[in-house]
């Protein structure tokens, strides 16, 4: 009688024309049974429409009676699912990430990455899991915000693990570049890197994932929105006419893809200065815009001067407590559990459909 | 003004070897054939992406496509792969409501 071995071993003449590899390596050969001189098993093409599929059989059948003890060969053809890697990697990665949160600028400069920084460490505060992505390929400021300049993940068996600082775990574009690399990268190019930030980091269990979008309504943040089951999106904008048009736009692109916006959050909206509010941009045009758009303005932050400097020494403001910076940045948290809470209650929520025909 | 409120699919389930049968937060319920929905595919290869005029003729898709996995693409659309090679058709919910005969 032949052993499993030596079937294997035979089985190993067989090859795929297209793929130019054995059927045994290519792990075409699946449950294997060998009963007194009979054997059988599946064999698993790459597709059910498979041109070569009677060959394949022939030349098992073929290479195995040859064998000793062999009277019987029979051959179940089957068919994997067409993999898509990414949409399995997406799953894989995401399952135990209950939300994920955009923060998007739609324009640059805003204080979008401040924002999301502050809000991820409140969110901390509060007793949440909370996963940082900082996804602003272009200019991506997470490692500075950290004080992780220069520093890399551990990689192991092509993932990594992100980065932990006070509860918050952290993945950066910037730990995977060099400095000034993003700007000669194409399109292709950084949507690849993103999904690969995505993806392959272990982000294990968290409550929220804040992704720290690339500021714009591009390919990239297109990419994003679409291929990831976005719980919701915080719009930042700045007072200003030019910043509230690029919010339009990227109000735009959430609503073309289902993403709901749990709100708008203004920042730089005045400077405090011996009690008295100046805005620097001049009278603010976001209430106009979030009422044309039916949106909520969840806070209106004004120019915290201590702010910056703590964000560049790496020590995030909002995880100071009991200072004006956390409050403010402490309300903006509790704004966005509510209405992602709301935004996954409502009927919106889509069913997962995962269906094998 | 409230807007009116758009519909969302509340089960999306295999109906018969050749339906997608689709249930609408309305209450709405829907087969879809597989056929048509791979006839209706408005990917880049199947319609002109600057004329939308369709590439794709209904006898270019023969009566045995099935397709092989149908998953959620964000929360906007369904993806499907097909026997017949074709992959990654995006369906948004808006377009399935409109083939289950409802507004998109």
């Amino acid at each position: 009688m032949a052993s499993e071995t030596e079937i294997l071993e035979a089985l190993k003449v067989v090859e795929d024309p297209d793929l130019h590899r054995d059927i045994v390596s290519l792990g075409f050969v699946k449950n294997l049974k060998i009963d007194g001189g009979e054997v059988a098993f599946d064999l698993e093409l790459t597709t059910p429409a498979c041109p070569v599929k009677e060959k394949f059989v022939s030349e098992c059948q073929e290479a195995l009676m040859k064998l000793d003890g062999v009277e019987e060969v029979k051959v179940n053809l089957t068919a994997q699912p067409r993999k898509n890697p990414l949409a399995d990697q997406a799953q894989e990665s995401m399952k135990e990430v209950k939300a994920i949160v955009a923060v998007s600028s739609c324009k640059g400069g805003v204080g979008k990455s401040t924002v999301s920084v502050n809000l991820a460490v409140s969110l901390a505060q509060s007793g949440a899991k909370v996963g940082l992505l900082d996804a602003d390929i272009y200019g991506p400021s997470i490692p500075t915000l950290f004080g992780l300049e220069g520093r890399r993940p551990h990689v192991e068996k092509d993932r990594f693990d992100p980065f932990e600082v006070g509860g918050l775990k952290l993945m950066s574009a910037g730990f995977l570049m060099q400095p000034g690399e993003a700007a000669v990268m194409r399109g292709p190019m950084i949507s690849n890197l993103l999904q690969q930030l995505l993806f392959l980091t272990n982000w294990g269990e968290l409550d929220y994932l804040i992704l720290d979008m690339p500021p714009g309504t591009g390919d990239v943040q297109l990419t994003i929105s679409q291929s990831l089951q976005l719980a919701g999106a915080l719009i930042v904008t700045t007072p200003q006419k030019m910043a509230l048009i690029d919010v339009a736009k990227g109000i735009g692109m959430f609503s073309q893809v289902n993403v709901p916006i749990l709100g708008v959050v203004e920042n730089m909206s005045y400077l405090e200065h011996g009690g008295e509010k100046i805005q620097l941009y001049g009278p603010s045009g976001t209430p106009a815009l979030a009422e044309s758009y039916g949106l909520d303005i969840l806070a209106q932050l004004p120019f915290f001067p201590g702010v910056v400097q703590m964000c560049d020494k790496g020590q995030p403001a909002a995880a100071n407590h009991g200072t004006v910076e956390a409050e403010a940045y402490q309300k903006v948290a509790d704004q966005v559990v509510r209405r992602v809470a709301v935004a996954q209650n409502e009927n919106i929520t889509v069913p997962e459909v995962n269906i094998e025909w | 003004m409230v807007a009116k409120m758009k519909r969302y699919p509340s089960s999306v389930e295999k109906g018969s070897e050749k339906t997608l049968s689709v249930t609408w937060s309305d209450g709405q319920k829907a087969d879809l054939d597989v056929v048509e929905l791979r006839r209706a595919c408005v990917c880049a290869h199947c319609v002109d992406e600057h004329t939308r005029e369709q590439i794709l003729k209904a006898e270019d898709v023969a009566e045995t496509v099935r397709p092989i996995r149908v998953r959620n693409l964000g929360r906007y659309a369904l993806m499907i792969d097909w026997t017949d090679g074709h992959s990654s058709s995006i369906y948004s919910w808006d377009a399935l409501s409109r083939m289950s005969g409802g507004e998109g």
